[in-house]
């Protein structure tokens, strides 16, 4: 069949288009994605009758959760606007977490939002570069009506900082960035992620001090982050007891994580560390150790071997994982709450990087309650700022206490606190209760 | 020794892996004359389809276009539901969701065929690989969709745990059985693809379309049925490897392809012709990397430059160098040309407007559109750096991106750290640059083409593991301080947030976007004087035919080195702008998989042509065209998915690119007004005619 130039660009264009389409109806899951500004629409509100689970499902312990749906009388008052920034487009980008956060968004509006204000979310999607993710961050900067910012995730926080920190146009930052030592000293943003140097410690102090290994093969990421971390690793091996550790970097991309593994030593370790924050670390951590028979070894890293999936196909058993919050405990009240609210919203509980989303939500809902209480009204940047900075509590699946900012040049870290899960028999289980990290210990490194 | 043999023993795995995908990439090679850039995301695609058969018994679809979407979004209103996922019962067993998932691999192979590579078949090279990264984009970008980044899903391993779990004593080194069993079963499938080439009538007719497709079209073999046979063989090799070797190594949108090099390094040493050497090559390489990667902590004299990393550029060159032009080309009926390099008359009224145009918008247009307009005109640069080497030249590179940041690191060093003064830094960064492009050129002096390609492609890793991650001026990770000072020259500062009269209080204020104007109409400038110049006339009679020109007089390899040089510049000041807009540089940036996403989107605008790299620079991550388009549809997490789609539509349909296209219109509407013209012109005369011939 001959087809002609025309018919050509004709199809082609026909092709974009519709392909473009799909992006704005079609898929099941392309209403949160692009129609910006998104409002969260309170359901409480539109449809009385129908009581949001979670009210039935208050928190029992610390986190001072809305309990009662808004009183109708609240509704008149004016909503905030809620600026958010995900990086959902690329090879590198976390798309659900924006459904999570719009879901939970949803449940702060269904009881009664922020002392009556709804949120309204207006979300800006940046892609896996740094030019969308500052892009991002200058539209906030340039919109009056955007106070402050809520970070779900952003690789490229570079950038953001450049515009939106004490430099640039000065409004704070909620939510968690994913370039760790910066995002922890960077003046302007507040989160409850701890961050890579107080969970790489507590990992490392729990291994030797705990569980009294003397001897630690460590595999560690070959980036950023991993340089980071050797440091602290480097930095701790005279203070913790004398252990001796083998660091060994992987590249991202690893083929297989065998070889990298016995030249760590694991054979000749008391135990594993995995200083790799990728999920897609964990099968070949185990693989590999299955392979080398040395699975009963124990196995030490962070939060990223979290996964449902880890839990059910056994992956993570007998591992021990230091995380900043308890979402992943089996017979949490708190933890199965926040399932209960995503279960009822007809989405899946969120897990890794979402679940350390869902905290910061919350930490964003209890420093709004405090500004909005403070300024009696909707506040400005600066008093969202200053919340942030007064703000001492517990959040949902968080520690006790928090306070913020953090320690010292620790602007950042809210949260400087680590618990150590397990799984066990299939159930997470804590094996203590959260340790309080004192990031001033780390200031040396930063020379 | 121990130690030693201990990390070659261990290699099996990973050298069973890339050996896998090596002999996919030579199948497909064979049949289509295509180095398939996306082999390792179909893997990827494969892969995560058997995790979801096997988890949940669900089959994922493709984000499809609904055609119903417009009236949807009008009335805001749901007429069709498409799933994201198509519920097939429960979990399924772990073989009847590998077969489920082998199956969507053969179907995306005959889709890949028939929708794309068959159109494709007597384009050059450039066309090719295009497409190629085209659908990379979109399988792992699909897969993003449906599966999120942040959750690797559990894989039920195929081999049994006995398997597994068992190990064998090799000259007193334990070594895991199931890595034997990998390689096993990769060697296997090598003698297999390669009976079927040597023995069987589909290898004979493959091979016969391959070596004189007219020939073997006068026999009766139908040499597009060989390729789509051929296409499904490789589709489901790769599928069958993702789910094999998916517990072994990590599942990530991304990591398939990023084995991709290596593997590519080992087809290379085959010539794209022998399984056996490329899958040999392969567990070759694998070994070395390892036995490299000891030896950097067990001698302390040995340097730790991430040599394991460095090994396939260096396969890859010493094979190119001691080989020449390596690939063997194919007996095609006709093969298509790079899209025309045609010179841009001077049309100093036209030039005006649009510089005027651009600095309108950079000045009085919404913040966006400044920032916008400001991305696109410094992609523009980097697309004219394109357009110089691949355009003109008809060098196919893949390092242009690694160039940007030698200069963006190049100038944290030279200026704020240093503190050399602007102008001087970013030159000295640029220059820097050109360095390493004329370095990286020695390469181009020997092969051309889809070889030359995988050269730069290799030299662009090499670049991100010895000088962005080694020490030294150009090291970027881990040194989160690398930052820059806003320009300024004689106490006028022209940075992004540097103070401006008009929409001063926005940013990115204009001074930044009129500063990059000023060099994008310098560099425009330079490549149209090129084009016209003598040299610019050498670069096209090398693009056209090497030996011609070298019998015309033409010194090829200094053409070849020149063009190089100039390119690196481009993209060296393209990546101090950057750094400029930025005002910090991370390493992911200039990522290999990055450095094809910019050649594809070069091509996309038009890359033979000054504004072709104008096209191509409003297409560039959140540029004025990315902005303009959302305005009409927010794509979110669909936007590089569809733009791998459109890359591979627009490599079919219009291969000349947008610049092509463009032209075409208006020379049809030309023709079109000049008809009507002369047929009034007839008519009139006609009419003339009747009325004076009337009595």
């Amino acid at each position: 069949m001959l087809i002609t130039g025309s018919k050509r660009c004709l199809i082609a264009v026909c092709a974009v288009l519709a392909l473009a389409a799909a992006a704005c109806g079609g898929d099941d899951d392309s209403d949160d994605g692009g129609a910006t500004p998104t409002t969260a629409a309170p359901a409480a509100t539109e449809t009385p009758d129908d009581e949001p689970a979670a009210t039935t499902a208050a928190p029992t312990t610390a986190a001072p959760a809305p309990e009662t749906p808004a009183e109708p009388a609240e509704e008149s008052k004016p909503p905030i606007k809620m600026a958010v920034i995900n990086q959902e487009d690329g090879l590198y980008a976390w798309p659900e977490v924006s459904e999570n956060t719009r879901i939970f968004v949803d449940w702060i509006n269904a009881n009664g939002g922020i002392d009556g204000h709804m949120l309204e979310m207006d979300l800006c999607t940046a892609g896996d570069d740094p030019e969308s993710a500052q892009a991002c961050a200058q539209r906030f900067a340039n919109d009056d009506s955007a106070e402050f910012v809520y970070i779900a995730t952003v690789l490229n926080s570079a950038p953001v900082y450049e515009v939106l920190g004490p430099d640039g146009a000065n409004k704070p930052m909620i939510g968690q960035m994913l370039w760790d030592v910066p995002d922890s000293l960077q003046p302007g943003l507040y989160s409850t992620d701890p961050g890579l140097l107080p969970l790489a410690y507590e990992v490392i102090r729990f291994a030797v001090e705990e569980d009294g290994a003397s001897s630690l093969a460590v595999l560690v990421d070959d980036s950023d982050i991993g340089e980071a971390t050797l440091a602290v690793v480097d930095y701790f091996l005279s203070t913790l007891g004398g252990a001796t550790l083998t660091p060994v970097k992987i590249n991202m991309g690893q083929a297989d994580f065998l070889p990298a593994m016995t030249r760590a030593g694991v054979e000749n370790s008391d135990g594993l560390v995995l200083l790799i924050g990728e999920s897609a670390a964990c099968q070949p951590t185990r693989d590999a150790m299955e392979a080398l028979g040395v699975g009963d070894v124990p196995a030490y890293m962070g939060d990223w071997c979290v996964g449902e999936e880890f839990r059910t196909a056994g992956t993570a058993e007998g591992w021990r994982m230091v995380t900043g919050g308890r979402g992943t405990l089996t017979n949490d009240p708190q933890a199965q709450m926040v399932r209960d609210i995503y279960e009822e919203a007809g989405a899946e509980p969120p897990l890794g990087l979402a679940f350390a989303a869902t905290m910061n939500i919350d930490f964003f809902r209890q420093v709004m309650e405090l500004a909005v209480e403070r300024a009696g009204g909707v506040p400005s940047g600066a008093q969202v700022a200053a919340a942030a900075e007064a703000w001492s509590g517990s959040i949902l699946l968080g520690p006790d206490t928090m306070d913020c900012p953090g320690v010292g040049i620790w602007a950042s870290t809210c949260n400087s606190a680590a618990i150590v899960v397990s799984l066990q028999d299939g159930e997470w289980v804590a094996l203590e209760d959260f340790q309080l990290v004192d990031v001033a210990l780390f200031d040396p490194l930063l020379g | 020794m121990g130690p030693y043999l201990q990390q070659i023993l261990l290699s099996s795995g990973a050298g069973a892996i890339f050996a896998a995908l090596a002999i996919g990439l030579v199948l497909t090679y064979r049949s289509s004359g295509l180095i398939n850039f996306a082999h390792g995301a179909i893997a990827t695609y494969v892969a995560y389809t058997y995790t979801s058969l096997q988890n949940s018994g669900d089959l994922p679809v493709p984000p499809l276009p609904n055609p119903l979407a417009p009236i949807e979004g009008v009335f805001g209103i749901e007429i069709v539901d498409f799933s994201d996922f198509v519920h097939l019962g429960e979990g399924w067993n772990k073989w009847a969701a590998l077969a489920g998932a082998l199956a969507v691999a053969a179907l995306l192979g005959l889709a890949f065929h028939f929708l794309v590579f068959r159109a494709l078949r007597y384009q050059p090279p450039l066309t090719k690989v295009v497409a190629s990264i085209g659908l990379m984009l979109a399988l792992q970008s699909a897969v993003v969709i449906r599966f999120g980044g942040s959750r690797p899903p559990a894989i039920e391993p195929l081999l049994p745990d006995s398997v597994r779990r068992s190990t064998v004593d090799v000259l007193g080194t334990i070594v895991p059985w199931d890595r034997f069993v990998l390689l096993a079963v990769t060697l296997a499938l090598t003698a297999g693809l390669w009976a079927l080439f040597r023995w069987t009538r589909f290898g004979l007719h493959t091979r016969a379309a391959a070596e004189n497709e007219r020939y073997a079209t006068l026999m009766g073999i139908s040499a597009d049925r060989q390729a789509a046979l051929s296409w499904m063989l490789a589709a489901v090799l790769a599928g069958f490897v993702g789910v094999l070797v998916a517990p072994t190594t990590s599942l990530t949108p991304f990591n398939f392809t990023l084995f991709i090099v290596p593997a590519l390094g080992a087809a290379l040493l085959a010539r794209f012709t022998s399984f056996w050497v490329a899958a040999l090559g392969a567990v070759g390489l694998a070994m070395a990397q390892n036995a490299l990667l000891y030896a950097e902590i067990d001698l302390e004299w040995f340097p730790d430059l991430n040599l394991d990393s460095v090994l396939p550029f260096a396969v890859i060159v010493v094979a190119m160098m001691a080989r020449g032009q390596v690939l063997p080309s194919r007996g095609a009926v006709e093969t298509g040309r790079l899209p025309r390099a045609l010179p841009s008359p001077w049309r100093p009224g036209l030039a005006l407007t649009w510089v005027a145009l651009a600095a309108a918008v950079v000045i009085w247009g919404p913040f966006d559109y400044r920032a916008g307009m400001t991305n696109s005109m410094i992609g523009a640069i980097l697309a004219l750096s394109l357009v110089v080497v691949t355009g003109y030249v008809g060098q196919i590179s893949l390092a242009q991106l690694a160039f940007t940041g030698v200069a963006a690191a190049g100038l944290a060093s030279f200026g704020t750290d240093a503190g050399l003064p602007f102008p001087l830094a970013p030159l000295l960064a640029a220059l820097a640059a050109t360095a390493f492009g004329l370095l990286l050129a020695l390469p181009a002096l020997r092969v051309r083409g889809a070889s030359l390609a995988i050269a730069t492609l290799a030299s662009a890793l090499a670049i991100d593991e010895l000088l962005f991650k080694g020490d030294g001026w150009f090291r970027i990770e881990g040194n989160p301080n690398r930052s820059f000072d806003d320009p300024s020259l004689f106490g006028v500062e022209f940075g992004p947030t540097s103070s401006f009269p008009i929409n001063g209080d926005e940013i990115p204020t204009p001074a930044f976007g009129l500063f990059v104007l000023a060099v994008l109409v310098g560099a425009c400038a330079a490549v149209i004087r090129l084009r016209q110049s003598r040299l610019g006339e050498q670069m096209l009679a090398v693009r056209a035919n090497e030996r011609a020109a070298a019998a015309a007089g033409v010194n090829v390899a200094g053409v070849k080195l020149a063009a190089f040089g100039i390119a690196a510049f481009l993209a060296g000041i393209a990546g101090a702008l950057n750094g400029y807009k930025l005002g910090s540089i991370k390493i992911d940036s200039f990522s290999v998989l990055a450095n094809l996403s910019i050649l594809a989107f070069a091509y996309l605008g038009g890359i033979s042509t000054v504004t072709g790299a104008l096209y191509a620079g409003t297409l560039f991550a959140s540029g004025i065209g990315v902005v303009l388009g959302e305005e009409l549809i927010e794509l979110g997490r669909y936007e590089t998915y569809v733009a791998g789609v459109a890359l591979a539509v627009t490599a079919v349909v219009n291969p000349q690119g947008i610049d092509g296209f463009d032209r075409q219109q208006r020379e049809r509407i030309k023709r079109w007004l000049r008809g009507r013209r002369d047929r009034r012109a007839a008519a009139t005369a006609a009419g003339a005619e009747a009325v004076g011939s009337e009595p």
